[in-house]
């Protein structure tokens, strides 16, 4: 036996070394996904969704009112009404009313600009603003509900 | 006016100073019977005698005071602190024009940067009531806070551009090619962080800027096919930017981006001394 053969009893196995390794990777791989999933939230405590904008006359005819907490415009025509997003469809800032066209919106952004019915006419948006649904509660309040979208076509008549 | 011979040049004197190392003004200083430091009186003696032989200065200099180039070079291999410095340096390789010192430009504005922005963390909290507050009381009220926080911002921005312009010379000199072809990936990871760093801070002061760069920032992200929401909704911490997404960067621009960029910036610094300077040739 020459002095460089290994002491049969110190030796690793192949097996045991390949298993060590995988297990290692295993537990590596596990923490990673681990981590990764504690990143994404499971629960956002944010404003509700379906909520009371007050009675109709509270709209000023002709105009788009804004309201900054539910990031909408109310846009009044006589009997009809709509609520806009007032999210830009380019990359999300809050759109404004333009100041040069009555019932115009435009974005401080990128500089796209929107009818009065939420239509993409200028700069780089590529969608209209998104419509929300409203409705009429009891009271005689409208309701509106982001979490349906509609057509702008789709005007609320009281 | 003397008449001795000097160095002509600003790089070519901190060269010439660069090769005088310590240890032969030691030898000479001893030659010329010149005091060499502040421990050659009878007190100092003692100190120093006292110093050098404890047990930690022993164990961190075990080898004797360096006489010869010989043990210059065997001490900057085996020491812990001197081993990303080079045992020698070529003439051509501290010419302004080679390398026009940008990478290290780049980690001094890095120290400048780490240094403001933890003190900057003594006065701000990332809380959405308190970040814009906080950042313009540190504007106004806090003594020298208004240098401090422009030290930041501006060493920030330098440092987008220093590393642009530091990657634009290395292609430009083909400094990418054999055999540091892993360096320049390496600084391509670099720039990216840099480029995270960046964007991680401009959410902090939380004013107006700030609230719709991010926006557009990750609506960017939110517009790669198929698992753009996903990747948006990960990068706020819910559907906007909010609270939890100011938490979420402010951690990765305080404690994740700045540990993973100084150890890769230590790896960056360490291959360029084992390839060598791109400047030489």
């Amino acid at each position: 036996m020459s002095q460089f053969e290994p002491n049969q009893e110190e030796v690793t196995s192949r097996r045991l070394f390949l298993g060590g390794v995988f297990a290692f990777l295993a537990s590596v791989a596990l923490i990673a996904l681990g981590s990764f999933r504690f990143l994404v939230p499971n629960v956002i405590y944010g404003k509700n969704q379906r909520f009371k904008i007050g009675v109709p006359k509270d709209f000023p005819d002709k105009q788009a009112t804004y309201l900054p907490e539910q990031q909408i415009f109310i846009v009044r025509d006589g009997e009809t009404f709509m609520a806009l997003s007032s999210v830009c469809t380019h990359l999300g800032c809050a759109v404004r009313t333009d100041p040069d066209k009555q019932g115009f919106f435009f974005c401080p952004c990128h500089g796209s600009k929107f009818k009065p019915d939420g239509t993409n006419y200028a700069g780089p948006a590529p969608k209209p603003l998104s419509a929300y649904e409203i409705s009429m509660n009891n009271q005689g309040e409208l309701v509106v509900d982001k979490r349906v979208q509609i057509s702008p076509k789709e005007k609320y008549h009281i | 006016m003397s008449d001795q011979p000097v160095e002509r040049g600003l790089w070519r004197r901190i060269a010439a100073a660069y090769r005088t190392t310590e240890s032969s003004q030691y030898l000479r200083d001893r030659s010329e019977g010149r005091k060499h430091s502040i421990f050659s009186s009878g007190f100092g003696r003692a100190l120093r005698s006292d110093i050098v032989r404890s047990g930690p200065w022993r164990s961190a200099y075990p080898r004797p005071f360096p006489q010869t180039p010989k043990d210059n070079s065997e001490i900057a291999i085996t020491s812990f602190w001197l081993h990303l410095h080079p045992a020698f340096i070529r003439r051509d390789a501290l010419k302004i024009g080679v390398t026009y010192g940008l990478g290290g430009l780049a980690a001094g504005l890095f120290l400048v940067l780490a240094v403001t922005g933890i003190m900057e963390m003594f006065y701000y909290v990332p809380a959405t009531e308190h970040a814009y507050k906080d950042m313009v009381d540190l504007q106004h009220v806090v003594s020298l806070g208004k240098i401090l926080r422009n030290m930041h911002r501006w060493a920030a921005h330098a440092m987008v551009i220093i590393v642009s312009l530091h990657m634009l010379r290395v292609f430009l000199q083909k400094g990418y090619r054999a055999p540091r072809q892993l360096n320049w990936v390496v600084g391509v990871i670099l720039l990216c962080l840099t480029m995270g760093l960046s964007f991680t801070g401009y959410l902090l002061p939380w004013d107006q800027l700030a609230l719709w760069a991010v926006t557009v920032g990750t609506n960017m992200a939110g517009s790669i096919p198929f698992i753009g929401d996903k990747v948006r909704f990960i990068l706020l911490g819910g559907p906007s930017v909010d609270q939890a997404t100011l938490s979420r960067f402010y951690v990765l621009h305080v404690v994740v981006l700045p540990l993973v960029i100084s150890m890769i910036m230590v790896y960056h610094f360490w291959r360029v001394r084992k390839d060598g300077f791109s400047g030489g040739k």
